[in-house]
């Protein structure tokens, strides 16, 4: 057979289709499906293999987005659900606090009180809200350092590396930006890298805190565990109120500084960003409701 | 049962009916609705129908053969087809008296 036959290649191709698929969908159906994609790539010429292709990656996203099948129940739990919103707070925080950096804003704080009461509730709200999941998470952090060969443990390797290569990243853009700084202003490239390094630390971060949570099965009781997850929920729901009232103060005690200018995130004006980041904010907010919903729903037919 | 299925309706219903035809694997399904139908069903396609099939419990699934696992059809599943079949030869009576020469516009 010619070495660069379609034949040759059909693993390779076979390995890389079936990887777009959930593991658990890989699990299930993943011998058979290896078996009809090399069957029917073998069958078909160049043309329509290209055809076949495209329909098995829209398997792939269809089996992402709505798992069916035996076996295939959804993974996540109201605990990893919490821990997803937590991530995306998180980002929708930091990008608060890159804003309240501004030197413009500090100094329009301390003029008004309005705009001062409004932020400072923020880190108040957020700390109630990171102190419920702490709580919730507590008893599967620490039969996490009972299990045998700390199998769990190793896991949390994953963002100590992240956060040692942000950290080396942004030691780089600032050696390599030669006195400029990374600002969005006069550098934009190692503004963008930086803050994408930041994001994907923080995804690896609620990666690695869901997948410990789902191999470790302790937790709170029921009951306290639900009251976590309501506590979450409320702590985001108000910094999310904060954060609206922070920029109405803005606008009522500043109207210029609110719709012009480059105090924003990435050098735009206020305005977008302060929507950008409450958008965020109240998205968070409303998978954390549903992760506390979905727990007491459990909690209660557990205890029919 | 089949409506539930949405979009995939149309292929789940290719596959049951392939089905109805005796137990196969992913394959050779594809290629009896290829040959009954000429309707090319791709491998996508097929494996997003068969696991809702499977999960609505209109297909079950065999032990595997090799790297092939057949599937067969299941009397609910032979009662959705069955039904949707009487549905569809009404259909194609009620049209086809409808269709008489002269009545076509």
């Amino acid at each position: 057979m010619n070495r660069h036959s379609p034949m040759n290649c059909d693993p390779l191709l076979v390995r890389l289709l079936l990887a777009c698929y959930p593991v658990s969908w890989r699990r299930r159906y993943g011998d058979e499906y290896a078996d009809l994609m090399t069957r029917s790539f073998h069958a078909t010429g160049r043309v329509r293999r290209v055809g076949q292709i495209s329909d098995i990656l829209r398997g792939a996203l269809d089996a992402r987005i709505h798992p069916k099948g035996r076996g295939m129940a959804d993974r996540s739990t109201p605990m990893t659900v919490a821990v997803w919103a937590t991530g995306l707070f998180t980002v929708a925080g930091c990008g608060l606090a890159k804003m309240r950096d501004d030197a413009t804003l500090i100094a329009a704080q301390n003029q008004h009180a309005a705009i001062g009461w409004s932020f400072d509730l923020v880190p108040v709200t957020a700390g109630i809200a990171l102190l419920a999941l702490i709580i919730a998470a507590f008893p599967a952090g620490l039969a996490m350092l009972r299990e045998p060969g700390l199998r769990s443990l190793r896991l949390l390797v994953i963002p100590l590396l992240a956060c040692a290569a942000w950290y080396a990243g942004v030691r780089l853009a600032l050696h390599f930006a030669g006195g400029r700084g990374a600002q969005t202003g006069v550098n934009p490239t190692a503004a963008a890298l930086v803050t994408a390094g930041a994001v994907i630390v923080v995804g690896l971060i609620a990666w690695t805190a869901a997948a410990v949570l789902r191999r470790v099965p302790a937790g709170l009781p029921p009951r306290g565990r639900s009251a976590a997850l309501a506590v979450l929920a409320l702590g985001m729901a108000a910094t999310t109120a904060a954060c609206l009232a922070w920029g109405i103060a803005v606008h009522d005690t500043d109207p210029a500084e609110y719709s012009v200018g480059n105090d924003g995130l990435f050098a735009t004006s206020f305005l977008p960003s302060w929507i950008t980041i409450s958008v965020l904010m109240a998205a968070a907010t409303a998978l954390a409701a549903w992760a506390s919903l979905r727990d007491r729903g459990g909690a209660v037919q557990a205890a029919a | 049962m089949v409506d539930d299925l949405g979009r995939w309706a149309e292929p789940g219903l290719l596959v049951l009916a392939s089905l109805a035809g005796g137990e196969k694997h992913g394959y050779a399904i594809t290629q009896d609705v290829a040959e009954q139908t000429g309707i090319s069903l791709g491998p996508g396609t097929l494996y997003a129908v068969i696991a809702r099939l499977e999960d609505s419990g209109l297909i079950e699934a065999l032990p595997v053969d090799g790297r092939r696992r057949p599937y067969r059809l299941t009397s609910a599943g032979a009662a959705a087809l069955n039904a949707q079949a009487v549905r569809m030869r009404d259909l194609a009576a009620l049209s086809l008296a409808r269709l008489r020469p002269g009545t076509a516009l």
